[in-house]
């Protein structure tokens, strides 16, 4: 049933913005890093929704944690370009097959090494546009790339933990 | 007409991408604050309250260091007979037996608050307390802790304050060496957590490592002699005029805590006084 996904991925959303805002945020990993996995919520969407719908729910999702940050847009504008980008890069790059439409993105519907491409695309995508509009500048330049390649590592096992913990095995009963 | 509105349906994805790009873009760009304080004003109470929250949780995990910094300050109270911030230089001796009426008007007065939320990594910080209107607390009042300058509050509401922290690219504040009485202008780079610059002390200075460096008379913002931190590192800027001196800082901006709102009593009387001259 549609709307029952619908349904899943919401609560999934908000439980996952909770987490962002009340936990990650206030975690700095070697002084370089903090991670995002409220990203993915919006890799998750479900498949069947439409473009303008997840446009408009990336953009507000990125307005919020802005709020809570102090970063003025820079997530709403990486959130929306990543939902832009997602559809394309999943069917056409990795080549996704269109039966799955309809359903949530995830490892036990994609398979791992197609699951894992898929992920590395939306975060780094995520945090090269996080990290580009927060430094506007190569002042910085050494310390953004180490910002954004260990953000980019930190979050991606994030999502794998959460992924395996929480929709594998779920996946593989049905 | 039907061409366009084919048009318009067709790439109506595409359309609306473009058009909340520049929205968030527009934001992003934006220098004018009055964009900006829109932006928090609808939201400030809210986002106190969740940060409020979460800090509740969060402090628990440091109440042992938490306590271990308010002991360390209270025995540097006990041992400086409550004189935090004012230095020997500026105090006026008890035993001169004149009664000048300072002590009921106190220019300074320190308002205790609590950070919320603080975040250190990006090149622009900003800091969240738990005071507000309610408590009397205004834009363009400095932020201390006994270990020194932490920033400058922006945007107020009824309950919470936020702030520009000192590693954020706006802030600025007068310092001076302290054994040298040379006047300058601190900054942050942006290159580490724990260091920021000193400038526009002049090439012929004696600068050493390990000179303290301090807030000067002419901070308006914070009590002079407030403590910044020490010189690590400086070097010649090119044409040998002027020192970019690297001082460690003796706050850790990664645990903050307990902080005080700096509020000058006398700020009315003093830009009266300066208006008066002007005119």
């Amino acid at each position: 049933m549609a709307w029952q996904v619908h349904i899943r991925w919401w609560l999934q959303a908000i439980v996952l913005l909770l987490l962002q805002l009340a936990l990650f945020d206030h975690i700095t990993l070697f002084d370089v890093s903090r991670p995002f996995p409220y990203v993915f919520a919006l890799a998750m969407l479900p498949m069947k929704m439409t473009r303008w719908q997840t446009l408009l729910i990336a953009f507000s999702m990125g307005l919020l944690v802005d709020l809570f940050n102090y970063s003025y847009g820079i997530h709403a504008v990486a959130c929306t370009m990543v939902v832009f980008i997602r559809d394309f890069y999943l069917h056409t790059v990795l080549g996704a097959s269109e039966e799955m439409e309809g359903e949530m993105p995830h490892m036990y519907n994609l398979g791992l090494s197609t699951f894992l491409l898929y992920v590395l695309g939306l975060v780094g995508m995520h945090n090269l546009a996080l990290v580009a509009l927060d430094e506007m500048s190569f002042d910085r330049a050494l310390l953004a790339t180490a910002e954004l390649m260990v953000n980019t590592l930190f979050t991606m096992l994030l999502l794998i933990a959460l992924e395996i913990i929480f929709f594998y095995q779920k996946g593989k009963n049905r | 007409m039907q061409n366009l509105l084919d048009l318009l349906l067709r790439y109506h994805a595409f359309i609306l991408f473009v058009v909340l790009q520049a929205v968030g873009l527009s934001l992003v760009f934006s220098k004018n604050p009055y964009q900006r304080s829109a932006f928090r004003a609808a939201s400030q109470e809210a986002v106190g309250t969740f940060h409020q929250a979460s800090h509740s949780v969060k402090s628990y995990f440091y109440l042992k260091k938490t306590n271990d910094s308010l002991a360390t300050e209270v025995a540097h109270l006990i041992e400086n007979e409550g004189n935090f911030f004012s230095s020997s230089r500026n105090r006026i001796p008890r035993s001169m037996g004149v009664d000048l009426g300072l002590d009921s008007v106190s220019a300074w007065q320190l308002l205790p608050a609590r950070v919320i939320s603080n975040s250190v990594l990006r090149r622009n910080n900003y800091i969240t307390i738990d005071l507000g209107k309610l408590a009397g607390i205004e834009e363009n009042m400095g932020i201390i802790s006994p270990k020194g300058v932490i920033g400058t509050i922006k945007g107020v509401s009824t309950h919470f304050a936020s702030a520009i922290s000192l590693l954020h690219s706006d802030f600025a504040v007068g310092a001076r060496i302290a054994d040298l009485g040379e006047n300058g202008i601190l900054i942050w780079d942006g290159n580490s957590l724990d260091h920021a610059i000193l400038t526009h002390i002049p090439g012929h200075v004696a600068v050493a490592k390990g000179q303290k460096v301090e807030v000067n008379a002419y901070a308006f913002l914070f009590p002079e002699s407030t403590p910044i931190g020490e010189v690590v590192d400086f070097g010649l800027l090119a044409g040998n005029a002027f020192y970019s001196i690297k001082v460690k800082l003796y706050q850790d901006f990664r645990n903050l805590d307990y902080v005080y709102v700096v509020r000058r009593n006398m700020v009315d009387e003093k830009n009266a006084l300066e208006m008066e001259v002007v005119d």
